[in-house]
């Protein structure tokens, strides 16, 4: 479904991604690992269309989307959350989970400005999505607080729900357990799969080893950029190079 | 209906006050004045409060509705609603022209660059005298008709710019509650999140700025024909800071905060006489406090403070 070809990317001396190539199935958990600063969100930050690789080919459903604009990219059905969060602080809940509706909807600002009958049927649906995606969070009651007011956990879900609204085949999630305790970490991975097993692709970055050999189908452990394994999460956790890259980094 | 209520309470004393006050001069005159800036706040409001832009040049589109109906209409003798259309085509050329290179810029880049861009079209004014009079500005601008009505009274302008202004803020309300009100506050939000959200932002920031602009132009177009003279001291730097100032003290992003704030700024000096000589200080001192002190604007602070209140007093009464 997702094809990456010797995909680079370098920031001045630092070299981020260096010629990684791999292939997501549709249907699975793939996820990705690797030290901090091992380039993982570099590598969805070029997926997701916000950097332009140096050099390298993304396929999506087999055309060619590298360095295409973000909006586009969406478009193409991959969405995303962040690590470092971007909500929309300044929306409701709701809101927030309705702006993921905006490539399943087509009015302007002149239909919206007047506010024409079609615009109100959109409108209807539109809720009910958004609602939908806040049900399968877990959010469905803080649908109308303002997004600021959440908690953290809270506002990582949101992401998702947001990302979900849109109806993507493909989802990259970067640490979505980061930060969240034993318990809401145990949900979030309950989640994912309930994702996965509703026919959407995933795409995982996470530093929590019980979450990520718990759900994944394939795991590609990442070092300074290149890629060190790849495979199921047994072949990799029983990998004499990943055990070193792990031990020498702490 | 609840979600327009404000809007129709506003209808209501827009419709009342001429009766409640027949031929009050703060009505008809003092009212026409703050209802031209309540439009133009509302609109630059779409830009900066909805979109989180900022733009210090907004007097200049006001301007080039204002001349293209003065200059074409005196110089040329042409119909005014022709010369206002003209208006809107020059300021959708420009508005057009200059957004996608300015947009890219954020913060004090974009605050800069449509500082120059204010400038220029001010200096212009002034310079290109052969067309535009120069310093001393155009007078003897003739009367617009509605229909059959000539516009020639304080009450004729009076109902016409309270139908205009209505109608932008029920744009904006509207706006507020659909789709690509929301791609604003997104990109408001967070620029980044909206592009991965499928906002194609470029096209959206240029859309909201010209969409801004026109009705800035239209309204300086029936400010023309509604003082019959317009010389460049009405479009220059300090004006669009006045109208910044107005947006800031409502509350950036609410409709409501940019009609309050537009009031207020244009009442105060009929009361406060050190306003004449002290303007530009007292306008940099309400900027300065209300980002200090009430970055979310008065009329945001006092309406969130008082449901807030509100929603005590059910619960007390709950128990
Ligand atoms: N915009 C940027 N400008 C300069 N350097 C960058 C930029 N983005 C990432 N880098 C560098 O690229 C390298 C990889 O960073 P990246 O954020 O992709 O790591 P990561 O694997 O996501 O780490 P973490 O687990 O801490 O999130 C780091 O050395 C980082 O400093
Ligand atoms: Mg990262």
């Amino acid at each position: 479904m997702l094809r990456v070809t010797g995909l680079s990317k370098g920031f001045g001396g630092v070299q981020a991604i260096s010629d990684l190539s791999f292939e997501v199935r549709e249907g699975e958990i793939f996820s990705v690992i690797g030290p901090n600063g091992a380039g993982k969100t570099t590598l969805f930050n070029m997926i997701t269309g916000l950097y332009v690789p140096d050099r390298g080919k993304i396929l999506f459903e087999e055309s060619d989307i590298t360095a295409l604009p973000p909006y586009e990219i969406a478009a193409r059905g991959i969405a995303r959350t962040f690590q470092n969060l971007q909500i929309f602080l300044n929306m409701t809940t709701l809101e927030n989970v309705m702006v993921g509706c905006h490539l399943r909807t087509s009015s302007g600002f002149i239909a919206g400005a007047l506010r024409l009958p079609k615009v109100a049927r959109e409108e209807r649906k539109v809720r009910e999505w958004a609602r939908e995606a806040l049900e399968r969070c877990g959010l469905a009651d803080q649908a109308d607080a303002t997004a600021d007011s959440l908690p953290y956990g809270m506002m990582k879900r949101l992401e998702i729900a947001r990302a979900l609204a849109s109806a993507p085949r493909l989802l990259l999630l970067d640490e979505p357990a980061a930060g969240l305790n034993d318990s809401e970490t145990a949900e979030m991975a309950e989640l994912i799969k309930g994702i996965c097993e509703s026919g959407v692709t995933v795409l995982l970055v996470e530093h929590n080893m019980g979450l990520v050999m718990g759900i994944s189908h394939q795991v590609l452990v990442l070092n300074y950029g290149e890629l060190l394994a790849k495979g199921s999460p047994e072949d990799v956790q029983n990998d004499p190079k990943v055990i070193a890259a792990y031990l020498g980094n702490g | 209906m609840r979600r327009l209520s404000g809007f129709f309470g506003l209808a209501a004393v827009l419709a009342a006050l001429p009766f409640l006050f027949p031929d009050n001069y703060y009505v008809t005159v003092v009212g026409t004045t703050a209802m031209i800036h309540v439009i133009l706040a509302v609109a630059l409001n779409l830009f900066m409060g909805y979109a989180g832009q900022i733009s210090l040049g907004h007097a200049a589109f006001f301007g080039i509705g204002a001349y293209a109906s003065a200059v074409l209409t005196t110089r040329y003798g042409l119909n005014p609603w022709l010369a206002l259309g003209a208006g809107l085509v020059a300021t959708y050329l420009v508005s057009l022209a200059i957004s996608r290179p300015i947009l890219r810029l954020k913060g004090h880049y974009l605050a800069m660059a449509t500082l120059g861009f204010g400038i220029i079209v001010h200096i212009f004014l002034v310079q290109a005298d052969t067309v535009t009079g120069g310093p001393d500005g155009l007078s003897g601008i003739p009367p617009m008709s509605l229909g059959p009505v000539v516009l020639d009274t304080d009450m004729e302008w009076y109902w016409t710019m309270g139908g205009l202004m209505l109608a932008t803020i029920l744009f904006s309300l509207n706006l507020s509650v659909s789709r690509m009100g929301r791609a604003l506050f997104a990109i408001h939000g967070s620029e980044v999140a909206a592009q991965t959200m499928g906002i194609d932002t470029p096209k959206v920031k240029s859309q909201v700025f010209i969409i801004s602009a026109l009705i800035t132009s239209l309204t300086g177009s029936l400010f023309a024909h509604q003082q019959s003279f317009v010389s460049p001291d009405s479009f220059g730097f300090f004006f669009s800071v006045e109208l910044v100032t107005m947006v800031v003290l409502g509350g950036m992003g609410s409709t409501f905060g940019a009609v309050v704030g537009a009031v207020l700024l244009s009442f105060l000096p009929e009361f406060l006489t050190v306003f004449e000589d002290y303007e530009v200080m007292i306008y940099g001192a309400i900027l300065m406090s209300i980002m200090i002190f009430l970055p979310s604007g008065l009329f945001v602070a006092v309406a969130g403070f008082a449901s807030r209140r509100l929603a005590a007093g059910r619960e007390r009464r709950r128990c």
